[in-house]
Order: structure tokens, then C-alpha cells, then sequence
């Protein structure tokens, strides 16, 4: 995994895209570990009766696909410290989703080297799904 | 003329609004990690290949961040909102300390935050903010999770 460093980021930095085009499959595989009843999530018809159009994709599995993005970029000796996110539009399965963030701010404390992000994820309409805010560290080179 | 606060009119159980609740506990298994980093598409050897994870920094798999949304605990304390026909994940805000390992005990605590309602063009909207505190077995806190969960109508 390549590692980006601190000197390397300054804002306005453009993070991604990461690409995900959730199944229904893996929707399964994600709400049978996470052991949500939601039937939502499982069955058209269940999620038919709360008036949606069908199955979505869990708000939290989304928001998983944003902490990938940002841990990738991060890389080994990175690290997510802040991850904040408001849910605006249901995900659909088959939908295609960018992950994408772009550098907001870049600081250094006595101990740490602080990256402040926006992030968001879009669909293939453009229309963004989740928008939020996320921190990471980073390392000196050398 | 004072406002109104569309909260006042939503029923819902106040006493359990600011109290802690242990929710017990989880354990960090080799087997949750890498199920989950495989639904999401990880591709991170730290969360899915062992004999890597041991070469690296952490000495074992570690789990993603977002690992804490697979784990299930016992019930949460509920405060009853009576108000709406469903109900969606409105907000998340995660603050990561440290990792959580492969052989960790995590324990959690849990709070309902706040309840509030809201009356926008699209009617009423019942937020829930619910706070969890999750603790690795050394007693240091390894995540916080503020989640907002809305209530809303859909039959309007």
C-alpha cells in the first residue's frame, strides 16, 4: 500500500474516487454479519411496505465505503481519527457510487499531523448520498 | 410571542435521556473482521491476511474503523418516540482513539443523548441521538459514536 505524507497534502487535494457498486448479494452477506433485523434491507416487499421502491443499502454499510476511502489514502502509517456524515438519499443496490474528499484544511499540533477533509459519496445521477467531514493523521516523510 | 417547540408535543420516555447503559460486550474475532472487511470490499491486508497483519505495525489483524457498525449488543436504552411510520439513519459522527484488535474485549456503554423534533416543509421529523462509548479490555476508550436515527411519516 503506497503512503502519502503530510508535507506531500495541502488543501484543496482531491482523495479518491473510490468505486462501489453494491449488490443486493453483498448487502446480504453485510446485514447477515451485522445481524440487523431491518427487513429493509432483505426483502422488496418489506421495504415496499415502508414506501420505499425496493431494497437499500444499510446507511451504515455506505458510510463503511467513506472510512475505506479515507484509510486507503491514509495508508499504514496514517490513521482515521474523525468520521462525521449525514445520510441525505437512500442507496439502492445497482446504484454506482464515488467515494471521493477533498482537503479542507492541513495543521500540525505538538504531536500530530491533522488533515481535515470533506467527503461524500455520489451517484450516478450526480446527487450526493452522504456528505460529511473526516480527520486523519499523517506522517512526516523521512 | 414565544416559539413553540415541536418537541414538547412528541411523546417519549424522558428518564432515560442522559443515563448511561452498559450494553455489554464483543469479542474481536478474526472471523467478524474479515467477513466484514470482505462485505465492504476491503482490500487492507491488516484486516484480511493474518500472516501480513502480523508483519505490520499492530503484530495482528486489526479491524476498519467502521467494524463498530458490525457489532451487536444488547438493547440500547429505548425512549419510546411515538411518532412516525418508519424510521432511518439520519447522522453519524465517529471519533476513532485506537484500533480495535483481533483478540480484543469490547465493552460499550451506551445514552440517548437527545430527542428533538423538527417541522420543516416536509412535515415533522423526530431525531434521536444516541452516544456509544466503546472500551477495549485495558479500559481505555477505543471509539465514540454519536448516531442520529429519524422518525418520520410516510404516509404524508
Amino acid at each position: 500500500m503506497s503512503q502519502v505524507y503530510f508535507e506531500d497534502v495541502e488543501p484543496g487535494d482531491d482523495v479518491g474516487p473510490l468505486v462501489k457498486e453494491p449488490t443486493k448479494e453483498q448487502i446480504r452477506d453485510y446485514v447477515s454479519l451485522s445481524e440487523l433485523r431491518m427487513s429493509r434491507f432483505t426483502s422488496d416487499q418489506a421495504a415496499q411496505g415502508e414506501g420505499l421502491r425496493g431494497i437499500i443499502v444499510p446507511g451504515n454499510m455506505s458510510m463503511s465505503f467513506l472510512s475505506q476511502l479515507l484509510t486507503d489514502w491514509a495508508g499504514d502509517q496514517g490513521r482515521l481519527t474523525k468520521l462525521d456524515v449525514n445520510f441525505r438519499r437512500m442507496v439502492e443496490p445497482g446504484d454506482r457510487l464515488e467515494c471521493k474528499a477533498t482537503v479542507t484544511d492541513v495543521e500540525t499540533t505538538e504531536d500530530q499531523n491533522l488533515v481535515t477533509l470533506d467527503v461524500y459519496i455520489e451517484n450516478q445521477k450526480a446527487e450526493r448520498a452522504i456528505q460529511g467531514t473526516a480527520q486523519v493523521t499523517l506522517p512526516n516523510k523521512g | 410571542m414565544a416559539e413553540v417547540d415541536p418537541t414538547d408535543a412528541i411523546e417519549f420516555d424522558r428518564s432515560v435521556v442522559g443515563v448511561d447503559y452498559d450494553v455489554g460486550s464483543h469479542e474481536v474475532t478474526e472471523e467478524q473482521v474479515v467477513g466484514f472487511a470482505m462485505a465492504i470490499g476491503e482490500t487492507n491486508p491488516f484486516y484480511l491476511d493474518k500472516e501480513e497483519a502480523s508483519k505490520g505495525p499492530h503484530g495482528v489483524l486489526i479491524a476498519p474503523p467502521a467494524y463498530y457498525t458490525s457489532i451487536r449488543l444488547q438493547p440500547g436504552p429505548d425512549p419510546q418516540v411515538k411518532f412516525g411510520t418508519t424510521s432511518f439513519n439520519a447522522s453519524q459522527h465517529c471519533e476513532f482513539y485506537e484500533h480495535m484488535r483481533v483478540g480484543d474485549t469490547i465493552s460499550a456503554k451506551e445514552q440517548i443523548s437527545h430527542v428533538f423534533a423538527k417541522t420543516g416543509r416536509t412535515g415533522t421529523l423526530v431525531f434521536t441521538v444516541r452516544r456509544t462509548t466503546y472500551s477495549n479490555q485495558h479500559g481505555r476508550t477505543v471509539m465514540m459514536v454519536e448516531s442520529s436515527n429519524v422518525r418520520r411519516d410516510m404516509t404524508q
